[in-house]
């Protein structure tokens, strides 16, 4: 069993809390990543499950036993470090080796664990190598291979992709999917990337000041946001967001205004803000829930003025202003928009998002909550 | 057929780009003017470093073919003379077999007494500045200040450490210790005295070369299961042999030159047993031999200069494997 419970955990540096009160339950054989921008507390959560951080409060099971105070070598984790954190004056053979050497396995098996890992990462050419005679990305592989030979419990992993180029962030993370999916062990991965951590999670924890926004599947957080910031932080080009926006109702049909305009609720939609009737509230759109105005219906449209235009071949992004504020809308290539054009944009209200603008928080997900 | 990815005449014109491909192999105009410009800059120094540094090495050699005189005054041209006098010397003898003493010892007393300290101002607890100031204070104080201290400190009649066994009822002010009297006690306190002064040199590049390490690497190490000595020995000294290596190159250069230390601290005695090349090649000086005293200082300089190539073929592969 090496499923990673946190119960209450607090970290504090001085007077400052960086960790507030997690609790999570990372279960036996899970990919679970840590997401959040700088500073919200995923890394230090991270080094406290590998004892390189004291925990100020709380306890922290690996398996079924307390570890707030094992060391990191009794922990049976291995860790993968963001700037890789090899030994440049040890071969490849040797950085892999290391940890089996101090435990005392016997050369032969030392040996054939460190081929193992290197054939499964294509290693093999490279193990007379010193770190510095490798790329980024067969560092990176090294780094991983050390953690494997290992054949630890839990793998933890700090931002292992950010030091690789773009293309062999892709290749990468592929790779350590594929291995997770081989190996099947428990992982904790800390990102600040949501692609990562949307391609590669079986679930997510999404962290801001310390503080869990919200635990879920990838497809739960996209369609379900807990929170503005949730909402904001998973999906890419991120969410757009209408602040004081009102709901209003007239001949039976509830509607929220965006500036001048405004958009037709569903009725069941209707149903889940009414409490909101009269008042303000804040809307979300992602850039992907504008449709070809062909297919929109009355209510359901958005007039604007497009500021620039990303061409990406297969799509478009449009940066349009609409009654004021600055919409970002993914469309099909075949729209034609150009800088200065006036822009009819079709709105998927299915697929809108509303948000209590004083705690932030969702008031509802619509299309997922119809389903 | 092979594509062709140079810049078409339309595109040149449209973005501004232009200028005429170099052969291969010769320097553009932007390379040689740089060029001229470091040599420019480095002019002053390499005279400089003539003057004061090549010149008297070459006037040193040449006055080590001399005999006798004083500053080129009153000499004569004696071959290899002075050579063959060294070589029959037992003065001679005794003062390079204590250079080479003095900085063995010195030299490996202030490496592991440099390290250790090293590493104990790298360590994390309150008030470390106070320990890496501390490090700094004995060479700080200026070699020639500091033997006439510690000599005082010594002295037999009313030293501080006669002082101190004698209110410790160890003795009596009668019979009071003559610390440089000794041959044996002159020679391991000026061992002391020299680990002392210098170990902060070896400290402080020892103290850097530590800071260069990533802290991940210790986490790294401590993740994999290494102790705190594993981690020294397997982890810490392998990355510091750079630094440790330049650290022992400079210090045995100058230990091998030292002279002010001894000179104000025993001026070689008892006898000559504290007399290093240094003070046999200034009382050679002050007996207006120059020509032999040159010829001493010749060993000395082959002997450092070898020293000089080794350390300087050291950086170079430690740059490269950088």
């Amino acid at each position: 069993m090496a499923q990673v419970r946190l119960e209450h955990i607090y970290k504090r540096f001085g007077t400052v809390e960086v960790v507030k009160d997690i609790n999570l339950e990372i279960l036996d054989g899970e990919f679970l990543v840590l997401v959040g921008p700088s500073g919200c507390g995923k890394t230090t959560i991270l080094r406290m499950i590998a004892g390189l951080e004291e925990i100020s409060d709380g306890n922290l099971f690996i398996g079924d036993k307390l570890v707030n105070d094992v060391p990191p070598k009794d922990r049976d984790i291995a860790m993968v470090f963001q700037n890789y954190a090899l030994y440049p004056h040890m071969s490849v053979f040797e950085n892999m080796a290391f940890s089996l050497k101090l435990r005392g396995i016997p050369r032969q098996d030392i040996e054939q664990r460190v081929a193992t890992a290197a054939d499964m990462l294509e290693l093999r050419p490279y193990l007379k190598r010193r770190p510095k005679e490798l790329s980024g990305g067969q560092r990176q592989r090294v780094a991983l291979g050390r953690a494997i030979v290992r054949e630890p419990k839990v793998f933890l992993m700090d931002e292992p992709l950010s030091n690789l180029d773009a293309k062999l962030r892709v290749q990468t993370r592929a790779e350590i999917s594929r291995l997770h999916l081989r190996l099947r062990r428990t992982t904790v991965y800390v990102t600040h990337d949501q692609t990562e951590a949307m391609t590669m999670g079986d679930r997510i924890v999404v962290l801001s000041g310390g503080v869990i926004q919200q635990l879920g599947t990838p497809q739960e957080l996209y369609d379900h946001p807990a929170n503005q910031f949730v909402a904001g932080f998973i999906g890419s080009p991120s969410m757009n967001f209408f602040p004081n926006t009102k709901v209003t109702r007239s001949d039976g049909t509830v509607r929220v205004g965006v500036g001048d305009q405004y958009l037709t609720l569903p009725q069941d939609v209707a149903d889940r803000v009414k409490g909101f009737e009269g008042r303000e509230v804040t809307l979300g759109l992602r850039p992907e829930a504008f449709t070809n105005v062909a297919d929109a219906s009355a209510g359901s449209t958005l007039t604007g003025t497009v500021d620039v235009v990303e061409h990406l071949g297969n799509e478009q992004l449009v940066y349009a202003k609409v009654s004021g504020a600055t919409v970002l809308a993914r469309v099909d290539p075949s729209v034609h928009a150009r800088a200065g054009d006036n822009i009819t944009l079709g709105v998927r209200t299915d697929h809108m998002h509303v948000f209590d603008p004083e705690t932030t928080k969702a008031l509802t997900s619509l299309q997922v909550a119809r389903a | 057929m092979q594509a062709t990815f140079a810049p078409t005449d339309e595109v040149r014109e449209s973005t501004g780009m232009s200028g005429a491909a170099l052969p291969p192999g010769r320097r553009g105009p932007l390379a040689r003017r740089e060029e001229r410009l470091a040599f420019a800059m480095l002019t002053p120094v390499l005279l400089a470093l003539f003057a004061l540094g090549l010149y008297p090495a070459i006037t040193t050699v040449w006055y080590s073919l001399q005999s006798g005189g004083y500053q080129g005054i009153n000499t004569s041209y004696a071959g290899f003379a002075n050579y063959i006098r060294l070589f029959h010397d037992p003065l001679f003898w005794s003062s390079l077999r204590f250079s080479l003493l003095f900085s063995i010892i010195t030299v490996s007393g202030q490496m592991i007494l440099g390290t250790a300290l090293a590493l104990f101002a790298n360590a994390k607890f309150p008030g470390r500045w106070v320990l890496r100031a501390a490090i700094l204070f004995p060479w700080a104080i200026p070699t020639a200040t500091n033997s006439v201290i510690w000599a005082y400190m010594f002295n037999y009649q009313y030293g501080l450490f006669n002082s101190i066994l004698i209110h410790l009822h160890v003795i009596t002010p009668a019979t009071t210790i003559n610390w440089l009297g000794g041959t044996t006690s002159a020679t391991v306190l000026i061992y002391i005295i020299a680990i002392w002064k210098a170990n902060s040199l070896v400290a402080l590049l020892v103290l850097a070369g530590l800071q260069s390490i990533p802290d991940e690497i210790y986490e790294a190490a401590r993740v994999d299961g290494a102790t705190y000595f594993q981690t020294l020995w397997r982890v810490t000294l392998p990355l510091l042999r750079p630094t440790l290596i330049v650290a022992l190159i400079v210090r045995i250069i100058e230990s091998l030159q030292a002279f002010d230390i001894i000179s104000a601290f025993t001026n070689g005695s008892p006898g000559t047993s504290t007399q290093n090349l240094g003070l046999y090649i200034y009382s050679e000086i002050s007996n207006g031999d120059f020509g032999y005293s040159s010829t001493i200082a010749t060993v000395v300089m082959v002997l450092t200069v070898a020293f000089i190539f080794f350390y300087l073929r050291t950086l170079t592969r430690s740059a490269s494997a950088r």
